[in-house]
Order: structure tokens, then sequence, then C-alpha cells
């Protein structure tokens, strides 16, 4: 299993979820708001997960799985989202996350209260 | 001998050792998570798909401290023996020679009322399918669904879906979708008492290991994973606490959330809360407590920088006010202060990130021991602490 992640614009992430969804994944996986200084609005949504190869050559391709069809989201919309996803896969999840979203120019949003 | 029966008894597990049954035993409400328990574990949140192996995604884990004991039959006739006495067919749906059979068209329900399931119960719905088909599988009544989500059944091995109630529930339903020719047959409901822990999501899901001792641990990435109590828990009318963790901290830059009641202590009152580290940058850990206010006992010391592999308990009291941490057995930090008042209330539970939202541990977890009850004895402790080591490999 390949460490993965994938950080979307905020605009295309109902878009990135319902695909998600549709592949079986669950309704809300772009969980981790950014924003390029940490701190609101919220600009990108990120999540990191694990992933085989055929997920990453399905990615990397821009493959349309038809299970999107079945679902109802269509090509277009489905290649409007590719084209706004950043997505990376190491083979160990150490820094991942954070060494992705820093090569992006994204932090996480701060808390303020533990 | 009747192993359930043995382990729903709760004292000890055949062979005479110590097991955590025995701190649920007089019904005390809390939870016992156990993942190098493979037949608690689902790669699903619906609970169709066991974990069979290390690298798969958990997404549900039951609580063992129930026993994992099912409750009584609630469903009727559920082999068809009585034709369809019991059962409400939708279109397309008819019962002949001790089974339901469905031919079209999409949607149509068998169903069966007539049973009470109260909100935040989980139900173990079994049952045999002859052919191949595509199902919804849901506890309805009272509004809406609780649905399991489109699932794809075939004849041979017998299948199973995990349903919590949402809302008080009356009736079970199989929606059958289009295109489809089956019979279903042995049908059976029947209630898993527990506080179970669930993950909607593949992304947030932390993933079942094994380290090099051969131990079993959940892992949370410290980015996005997270489980969460399939239901609130009501730790009943009820102001002490304990909390038994085998943890290894991968990292102390940022503070984590092992565990956390509500979406969060700092708002809520009548709490708890086990951070790791509990101080960003540095080798910590915090458990705290919180009737009105709250009562932290925090452990800071190079023996615990990370990584690091540690059994960590918390013990709390809101009305003898104390938070005791303790590391690998041994007492290391506590709190007498005024926790105000009130006893633990009522709130769904997060193991790995704030309200599945924030502060995500990044560690593995061995075991994980929660309980709500009266003050343990100093051997009750130890007990249980050396169990989760045996689990964990800490000391």
């Amino acid at each position: 299993m390949l460490s993965t992640v994938l950080i979307l614009p905020a605009d295309q992430v109902d878009a990135g979820n319902a695909v998600a969804e549709a592949m079986g994944w669950g309704p809300s996986n772009y969980s981790i708001p950014l924003s390029a200084n940490g701190r609101d609005p919220v600009t990108h949504y990120g999540l990191h997960t694990w992933a085989t190869e055929g997920f990453r050559d399905m990615i990397e391709t821009g493959y349309y799985p038809p299970e999107l069809e079945q679902a109802g989201i269509d090509e277009k919309t489905f290649a409007a989202m590719t084209a706004a996803l950043v997505s990376s896969f190491w083979p160990d999840y150490t820094d991942h996350f954070a060494t992705v979203i820093k090569e992006s120019g994204l932090q996480q949003i701060e808390v303020a209260d533990v | 001998v009747n192993l359930g029966l043995v382990l729903g008894l709760g004292a000890r597990p055949l062979g005479g050792g110590f097991s955590p049954l025995s701190l649920f035993a007089a019904g005390e409400q809390g939870y016992w998570l156990d993942p190098s328990d493979f037949s608690t574990m689902f790669q699903d949140a619906a609970g169709t798909t066991p974990v069979t192996a290390v690298g798969q995604s958990v997404r549900l884990m039951l609580d063992k401290s129930r026993g994992l004991v099912l409750g009584p039959q609630l469903v009727t006739n559920g082999d068809f023996s009585n034709g369809s006495t019991g059962w409400t067919l939708g279109s397309g749906w008819s019962v002949a020679g001790g089974a339901a059979s469905f031919s079209s068209p999409s949607g149509a329900e068998l169903t069966q009322a007539g049973y009470s399931l109260p909100q935040g119960r989980m139900v173990e719905i079994s049952f045999d399918i002859a052919g191949t088909c595509s199902m919804i599988v849901q506890l309805i009544g009272g509004g809406g669904a609780d649905p399991s989500g489109i699932i794809n059944f075939a004849s041979g091995a017998r299948h199973t879906v995990r349903l919590t109630a949402s809302i008080n529930r009356t009736t079970v339903s199989f929606s059958a979708l289009g295109g489809t020719n089956f019979s279903i047959d042995n049908i059976s409901v029947r209630e898993l008492p527990g506080n179970h822990f669930t993950q909607a999501n593949v992304a947030n899901a932390p993933l079942l290991q094994q380290d090099t001792s051969g131990r079993y641990f959940l892992l949370f990435d410290g980015s996005d994973d997270w489980l969460q109590s399939a239901a609130t828990i009501n730790p009943g009318a009820v102001d002490k606490a304990q909390v038994f963790a085998g943890v290894r901290k991968l990292s102390d830059a940022a503070v984590g959330v092992v565990l956390e009641s509500s979406a969060s202590l700092a708002a809520n009152n009548g709490t708890i809360q086990l951070l790791a580290p509990s101080t960003a940058g540095a080798p910590t850990y915090g458990f705290t407590s919180r009737g009105t206010s709250n009562g932290a006992a925090t452990y800071n010391n190079a023996a615990v920088t990370a990584p690091v592999t540690n059994v960590v308990s918390g013990l709390a009291d809101i009305s003898a006010p104390s938070s005791i941490l303790r590391v690998n057995g041994s007492q290391v930090g506590s709190n007498t202060s005024s926790q105000g008042t009130g006893n633990y209330l009522t709130y769904t539970h997060f193991i790995g990130r704030r309200n599945g939202a924030t502060i995500p541990f990044n560690g593995r977890l061995y075991q994980m021991i929660t309980r709500f009850g009266a003050n343990l004895t100093a051997d009750q402790i130890a007990a249980t602490e050396t169990f989760v080591n045996q689990r964990t490999g800490a000391y």
C-alpha cells in the first residue's frame, strides 16, 4: 500500500467527496482544512490515506471509472476535479502529509485551544 | 463449556487469568477495544467485510466489554417455515418453500416490524442468500432510515450486516435493487450490546498493523485518522472513570488526542481526555477529567520522548477531586484541584482525533479500555495494566 496524499481547492471538495463516495470510500474524506497562512478562510482540503498502485495509476492517467457515471458524476465534472487535484504517493507515510502541503504552499488551519 | 456464557459472566476467561471483562461485570459503561482480536474488526462501517490481514483499514471495531454476547432474537419466522407470517412483502417479493424470493422491481422491500430497538443500540442482522443480489439492509420506523449502503451478496457463506439505530427503531428492511432474482432465508436480528466504534470514510480509517514482536495495533497517521463511538455513550450517574491505553507515540511535534469524550473537553462538562503528547514539542502525556472545571495530570520527562511505547493510564474522580496519570504501571502525575461538580455526561467518544476534525494522534494503539464506575483497587489497576502491557510490550 502506498501512503497517499490528496489535496483539492475548496470549490472542488464537493466533487472530490462525491467521487470518493461513488468509489465506496464514504461521504467526507477530504477533512483537513488548509490555507496559505494556517488561518481562516480555508482555501483547500486534504486527506491522507493508503492506496494501491492501481489507484495511483487511475489518478495519474485521469481514468474515468464506470462507478462515477452510475453515480451521476459526468466526465467533465470529474476532469475538472482531477485537474485541480494535488496527489502524492510515497512508500512510507512519515512526514508525507506535512511535506506535500509545504511544497504546495499550504498549512493546516491552527487549532487555538487543546 | 459454553465459552460465550463464561465470557458473558465476565469474571475471568478460561485459564484463570485476568480479563478486562471483570471491570464491567456490574454493568459499568465503557468499552474495551482489542486490535489483536480479528473477530472484532471490519473493513466497512456496516460490518460486512471482516478484517483478515494487516494493512487493512478498520472502519468498525466492536467493543468487547459486554463479551460480544448477542441479545435475544428480535424477528419471528426468520426461516419462513410459517409462510410469510410476520413479514410484509413489497412488490416483487413472494414466500414459498421456506424462503422469501425476489424478482424486480427495484427498491421493493421485505420488512418485519414489531420489535423495539432503542436509539444507539447495534444489531447484528444475519441471513442466507441463494443467487446474487444488490441490496440495502436498513433499520426503519420512527422516521428516516439507518441503511447499510448498497451491498452485493451471493450464495455461499452466511452474510451479516451490523447497523446502529440512530433513533428508536421498530422495523428491519431488506430493500432489493433492480435486475436481480434471488431468495433470502434464515433471517436473524439480534442486538450486539456494547459501545462500538466506527469510521465512515476510508481516508480517515486507522490501519491494522503488526509490530516486530507480533503484536497488533491500529496505526493513526497523525493527519486525519480517527474512530468514534457509533452512538453517544451514557456513563450513568457516575463521577469516576478509568482509562487504560497501550500506545506507541511516534512524534512529540504536535499535540495528539488519543481519547476524548465529546467534541471538546475544553467546551463540554463531564468529560475525559487523554493526550499524547499533551504539549507540542515536549516529551509528554496528559490526562484530564472535567466536571465543570478541568483537573489535568501531566507528565513531562525525557523517558517518554517519542518514539516510545507505553501503557498509559488515567484514573479520575470528580467529587473527591483527583486526576492520576500512570505510565508503565507507575504513577507519574496527579492533580487534586477541584473539578467542579456533576457526573460524566453522555457524549460521542473520539479516538485519534478531536471531534474527527483536529489534533490528530500520530501513533499506534495496541489496546484501549475505558470504564465509568467506582474507583478500582490497586490490584485491579495493576492487573489491568499488566493485561494491556501483554498486548503492548511497553515494559
